[in-house]
């Protein structure tokens, strides 16, 4: 083939260059050019709108300027848009266009202006025609109370004044348009007017012509800005810009027209010469494919010859041919004059030669296949042809071998017999099954599914799986069914094979897969601490339970149990410890409740419990089951005995129960009344109780921060007398808090204490109880220093945590000069002990200034003394429980025997509440109880009142002296 | 000629959606519109806007959008005119930004045709914010969360114009829609008192709402101050912002001429007028009222107008402005 000639190049490459420039010009952008057709014909339409708008105005049927504000906006949005540069108008129009759109800005520029104008005349001209009625209204009842005027000269006055009403708004309606008329008339009405009205009212009737004139005025001027308006050429100019660019677009369409016949017309002579080039260049390539045919031929005819080797009768080669180079990889010099052995594999046995030799010894050729070796080892197969050379003495003298290469074919034989191991290899059973439900084959793992369908006996396939058979060949479609052979689970997948008439079965132990679903299922619903249910499998039950009282009105029962005392044996003894106790619980609960019944580990300490089928009486009869065998529950760990309560709150699941949370919500709600009644309790879930608590406490929410602001709390303080005085001579106060509601209603603080807690208020209670007590003791404590009064304020759980707390009590005692060793603080037991490690700082802190310490309700937490042995404290409060009754119950008694002994081991002193009689404050004494207090000893007084007493005691006392 | 079918609108053409519907304009025989519940504002650039607005980095000295128009203050400053650069007072009233997005025009001469307009105007005035656009625009896009915000919302980042859009979208979505006389709108009668629904009645009777009409109640279009009396002539020197419109368009006709201002929550925006120089509301309507109409309103009127004026008070995020 001979090179393109540069004059072919250049042919090429201008036909190029003329082809792409055509295809540029002819392309258009119609869709960019639809569009601001639409924008400038979208100008049109709001032109129009713009007209109706102002009818609509100036008639005063439309009574805001909404509608026209967003008119003016959008047309405001397409001019602009039009004239950005980079719109598609910008680029398609010529000069010509270019001034018809700065045109029609100005058009609209002046429209928009006009329409401006035409707004605030409207609105001035729409004012007075609302005002004129009310106006003329006001006179007409002025001059209709005036009795100096005559009754004629009030009909006349009315008559005047609605006719002139009247007349305007005929103008305004524009009913009537004669101008001159109307303003004799109104002359008319208004001389007439001005002669009969009394003097005193001549200023309302020029008040009501002054508006009469300006409605005339506006209304004209109005008038001449909407026809201005109307008059306005934008729509106009808008269409003609529309033709305009329209026909440049049509200009531009021709033109890209004639682009596009020149390209049509390159295209073709391109297409011309391209054919040309191609006939000669077949012409060519004919005689050329011609004799490359014959070489093929000669080629494929030697190529297609077999290996072929001649021997002498001993085998000596004489002659190889290329194949058999080739396939031997010796070269001919090195076959030729070798023996053929030299290709021999040690595939066949010494018979296989001797037969081979004796054959063709005896003039017979031979025909067999060959294993032979190859120059590096490999074997190749051979069909082999032996024929031997007859000569004249009918010997045969020498010897071709003409062969074929069967090693692919050979070697497939081997492959296909390996593969049809295969399946008899496979771990997992597969049979086969012809469409008549025979079996064909089943591979030695099939035996256990056989075995099971027992086929072996019969033949056939059990009657339930040929039906599955049937199915999958008629649908053509795959199933897979699971099947259960003692404790091993099979997936079988049928897998029809239409085409071959027969089924095959792939089966697949799935024992384990089974097994981890099965476990995974059951981590899912239960709680892996205890093995309850867990809340999501509870949820599910609760769902199944208000379905059976809502279906089958089955009603049944809901129990909410937290645990009361668990945060102080997980904080005191640790997780491990909760965790056991945790099992425990649930142990005793499980043999409380039946069967059918289910218990759930909601969370943390929280159980729940459903009763099915079971009515209140027995629910509640069950819940004070736990409730009782939880008060025997004790907890042993590391040799101390843990007391647990529980609050359990009861809903009923009725058909009237509307959703689960909304049981559980309920439930919750019952159980927070159980747990504010106090430990051990249990608390019917009741809408209207919960609500009316609910309201108690946010009213005290606001009612609290008001009553400290108003200083409407008080102090009182109750006596703790010390029983050995020959150590502790000095008796102390506890300051109490009291709510004066109104002048005599003084509020305990049970009412309150509750809700300050849930609402965080407790910190103030305690800064305003702080502030007031060591402002009352400071002051006395000045006056008499020899006889100091000393004081117990209690704190709060939250004041525990605040930070700020020991700042400002030191400030205080700054401030009010008192001495620290005078005060003390009280915490609960319960308080200290939930934070454990706060509470400790916290006291640390407050003794290095000197106070003392004392722990509120000992013995009512937890019997465990040990963490005492951290709480730097210096009293014990007894808690008052087992105070009461230490007379009869001899339980109580050896509690506070024991916590009085302890107490003096640690050195710590203890105080005895709830001491209702003398007698129990000899038992006490008997018991080295260091300081007793309660109604029996001294009841709450107001703390000024001890105050005011204690100062007359030393005042007479230093008066005698 | 045959209307062609609007099939395809390109991408520049279908932004001309406004944050409404027109659909809240109603049948236009309604006086005062109801402020639409709904806005069609994206949620992402409010919260963008919203952090620019109350950014001191959009001015020269520490100004930000919210030292004068605080949210806490009905979106105004309180103040007769609004505060300066250069210390002092200006001699205009800083106008609300609460539903400035339903006025027609911007500022109490309408000199801003729109928000977009009035932001470029503010930002770049320099007894105003003071600053310009290249210097905010180097100083939003040294602080990587707004590099990130701006991201987040636009596809070309931090520029003049996506910071006056996210401002914008902001200003748009300041609305205070439930006001009792919305309410009362919308057919709760019970929504406002007796004496309100009087002073609603006066206020049509005596043609106030011949200017103060519309979704904001005024606000979309101008009017002379003093029609029957010139209001200004009584105050002595005049500045010239008093000449009002004509200060920018030099047109004798436009003297004296404002934007009629919106009455929405107008209880809480005194004081009133451009000048700021009236401090209550009852003493605004009266000389309304004697300037444009040459009525002298009884006092009970006016209390009673004023009690249908406060009905105007909307909520803003759950709050009552």
């Amino acid at each position: 083939m001979s090179h393109f000639s540069p004059l072919q190049y250049s042919i090429g490459l201008i036909t190029t260059v003329l082809l792409i420039f055509f295809f540029t010009q002819s392309q258009l952008d119609n869709r960019n050019h639809e569009n601001t057709l639409i924008k400038i014909l979208s100008l049109k339409e709001y032109d129009s709108r713009i007209k109706l708008q102002i009818a609509e105005l100036q008639s005063g049927y439309k009574r805001n300027y909404g509608g026209i504000v967003s008119t003016k906006s959008h047309i405001n949005f397409v001019l602009k848009d039009l004239s950005s540069s980079q719109s598609h108008f910008k680029l398609m129009i010529n000069e010509n266009t270019n001034s018809k759109l700065k045109e029609l800005q100005q058009a609209f520029k002046l429209k928009l202006d006009l329409i401006e104008f035409f707004k605030r005349e409207n609105a001035v001209l729409r004012n007075s025609l609302y005002y004129l009625p009310k106006l003329i209204d006001q006179l007409n009842r002025v001059v209709d109370a005036n009795e100096d005027i005559s009754s004629i000269d009030k009909n006349l006055i009315m008559v005047h004044l609605n006719t002139a009403l009247i007349d305007v708004l005929k103008y305004n309606a524009q009913i009537n348009s004669d101008v001159k008329n109307l303003k004799n008339l109104l002359n008319k009405h208004k001389d007439n007017l001005q002669i009969v009205t009394p003097v005193n009212l001549q200023k309302d009737i020029k008040k009501i012509f002054t508006h009469v004139e300006l409605i005339i005025k506006l209304q004209a001027s109005t008038s001449t800005h909407v026809q201005s308006i109307l008059s306005n050429n934008s729509s106009k100019i808008a269409q003609s810009l529309y033709e305009e660019f329209k026909h440049n677009f049509l200009e531009e369409e021709r033109i890209a027209n004639n682009f596009k016949l020149w390209l049509l017309v390159v295209s073709l002579l391109l297409l011309t010469y391209l054919a040309v080039v191609f006939l000669k260049l077949q012409h060519t390539s004919k005689s050329l494919k011609q004799s490359l045919v014959d070489l093929e031929f000669h080629k494929q005819a030697i190529d297609a010859h077999s290996i072929v080797s001649i021997t002498d009768v001993k085998g000596i080669i004489l002659y190889a041919n290329d194949k058999f180079c080739n396939i031997s990889q010796y070269s001919k010099g090195e076959l030729i004059g070798k023996n053929h052995r030299i290709v021999r594999s040690l595939q066949h046995d010494g018979k296989f030669f001797k037969d081979m030799w004796k054959t063709i010894a005896s003039g017979n050729s031979w025909h067999g296949v060959f294993a032979n070796r190859a120059k590096d080892g490999s074997i190749y197969w051979v069909d082999s042809t032996i024929i031997p050379r007859i000569n004249e003495q009918g010997k045969p003298y020498q010897y071709i071998g003409i062969r074929t290469d069967i090693t692919a074919q050979k070697r497939a034989e081997e492959q296909a017999k390996l593969l049809a191991r295969f399946p008899a290899e496979n771990p997992d059973p597969v049979i086969r099954f012809d469409t008549a439900g025979n079996l064909l084959y089943a591979n030695p793992a099939s035996k256990i599914i056989l075995e099971h369908w027992d086929i072996s006996t019969n033949g056939f396939l059990p009657e339930e799986w040929s039906i599955i058979l049937n199915r999958c060949l008629v649908n053509d479609t795959k199933e897979e069914h699971e099947v259960k052979i003692n404790d091993v689970y099979f997936t079988i997948l049928f897998t029809p094979i239409l085409k071959q008439q027969y089924v095959n079965l792939y089966a697949r132990n799935i024992t384990g897969i089974k097994l981890a679903e099965k476990n995974l299922n059951y981590q899912a619903t239960h709680d892996n601490l205890t093995d309850l249910s867990n809340r999501y499998a509870f949820e599910l039950k609760l769902e199944e339970a208000l379905k059976n009282a809502q279906m089958d009105k089955v009603n049944s029962i809901l129990l909410y149990i937290d645990l009361d005392q668990f945060k102080i044996v997980n904080d005191t003894c640790g997780h491990v410890a909760g965790d056991e106790l945790l099992r425990q619980i649930s142990t005793t609960f499980l043999n409380l409740i039946r069967d059918s019944d289910t218990l759930a580990r909601l969370g943390g300490d929280e159980f729940g419990i459903i009763l099915n089928n079971c009515d209140t009486q027995h629910g509640e009869f069950i819940a004070n089951n736990i409730l009782s065998s939880l008060n025997e529950f004790r907890f042993l760990w590391d040799d101390n005995f843990f007391e647990i309560g529980a609050s359990i709150g009861l809903v009923e699941i009725t058909s009237d129960s509307d959703s689960t949370v909304g049981l559980l919500g309920h439930a919750d709600i019952a159980c927070y009344a159980a747990k504010d009644a106090g430990r051990n309790q249990l608390k019917k879930y009741q809408q209207d109780h919960v609500i009316s608590k609910r309201k108690d406490e946010m009213q005290w929410a606001s009612l609290i921060p008001a009553a400290l602001a108003e200083n409407k709390f008080t102090l009182y303080a109750q006596l703790i007398k010390p029983l050995n005085t020959e150590a502790f001579s000095h008796s102390h106060y506890e300051i109490l808090i009291r709510l004066k509601k109104d002048h005599d209603t003084i509020v305990p603080p049970g009412a309150f204490i509750p809700a300050a807690e849930r609402y965080g208020l407790m910190n103030s209670i305690d800064l305003w109880v702080i502030n007031q007590s060591l402002q009352k003791i400071g002051e006395f404590n000045k006056l008499f220093p020899y006889m100091p009064l000393k004081i117990t304020i209690n704190l709060s759980g939250q004041s525990i945590g605040n930070k700020q707390l020991v700042e400002y009590i030191t400030t205080l005692f700054e401030k009010y000069a008192i001495d620290a060793s005078n005060i003390t603080f009280e915490i609960t037991e319960t308080s200290a002990i939930t934070n454990l490690s706060t509470a400790i700082k916290f006291i640390k802190k407050l003794k290095t200034l000197g106070c003392k310490f004392a722990l509120d309700d000992f013995g009512s937490g937890l019997s465990s003394f040990s963490y005492l042995k951290n709480l730097p404290v210096d009293f014990l409060k007894i808690d008052g429980a087992f105070i009461k009754d230490i007379l009869v119950d001899p339980i109580d008694e050896a509690m506070v025997q024991s916590i009085s002994q302890m107490a003096h081991v640690m050195n710590i002193r203890t105080i005895a509440e709830f001491v209702e009689s003398t007698a129990i404050e000899q038992r006490l004494s008997q018991m080295n109880v260091d300081f007793v207090q309660g109604y029996g000893i001294e009841k709450p007084r107001p703390f000024d009142e001890i105050i005011k007493e204690a100062q007359q005691r030393e005042s007479l006392k230093t008066g005698q002296q | 000629m045959i209307w062609p079918l609007i099939e395809k609108p390109d991408k520049q053409f279908s932004q001309n959606k406004t944050f409404l519907t027109e659909s809240y304009l109603g049948d236009g025989t309604q006086a005062i519109l109801p402020i639409p519940i709904q806005l069609n504002l994206d949620e992402q650039k409010i919260r963008l806007g919203e952090k620019l607005f109350a950014d001191p980095r959009l001015s020269g000295n520490g100004f930000s959008c919210a030292t004068c128009h605080s949210l806490t203050n009905a979106g105004m400053d309180g103040l007769e005119t609004s505060i300066i650069i250069s210390g002092g007072f200006d001699t205009k009233n800083t106008p609300t930004v609460f539903n400035s997005g339903f006025n027609a025009m911007q500022l109490w001469n309408g000199e801003a045709e729109t928000l977009e307009n009035q932001l470029n105007m503010v930002i770049q005035n320099p007894e105003h914010m003071g600053s310009s656009w290249p210097v905010i625009t180097s100083k939003l896009q040294a602080d990587d969360s707004y590099v990130k915000s701006f991201n987040l919302s636009y596809s070309d980042g931090i520029n003049q114009k996506n910071i006056t859009n996210a401002l914008i979208s902001y200003e748009r979505s300041m609305t205070t829609p439930n006001s009792d006389f919305d309410r009362y709108l919308r057919g709760n009668e019970s929504a406002i008192s007796a004496r309100q629904l009087k002073g609603f009645q006066l206020f049509q009777d005596y043609g106030c709402i011949s200017c103060h009409q519309g979704v904001n109640v005024g606000g979309n279009l101008f009017a002379r101050f003093g029609i029957f009396e010139n209001h200004l002539s009584k105050k002595g020197a005049l500045t010239d912002y008093d000449y009002g419109r004509f200060n920018y368009t030099r047109q004798p006709k436009d003297k004296f001429v404002f934007r009629v201002p919106s009455l929405r929550n107008v209880s809480r925006t005194a004081p009133y007028f451009h000048d700021g120089s009236v401090a209550t509301l009852p003493e605004a309507i009266k000389i309304m009222a004697k300037v444009q109409l040459d009525i002298d309103l009884p006092d009970e009127d006016i209390s009673l107008i004023e009690s249908f004026l406060i009905s105007l008070r909307g909520f803003y995020k759950g709050k009552m402005l």
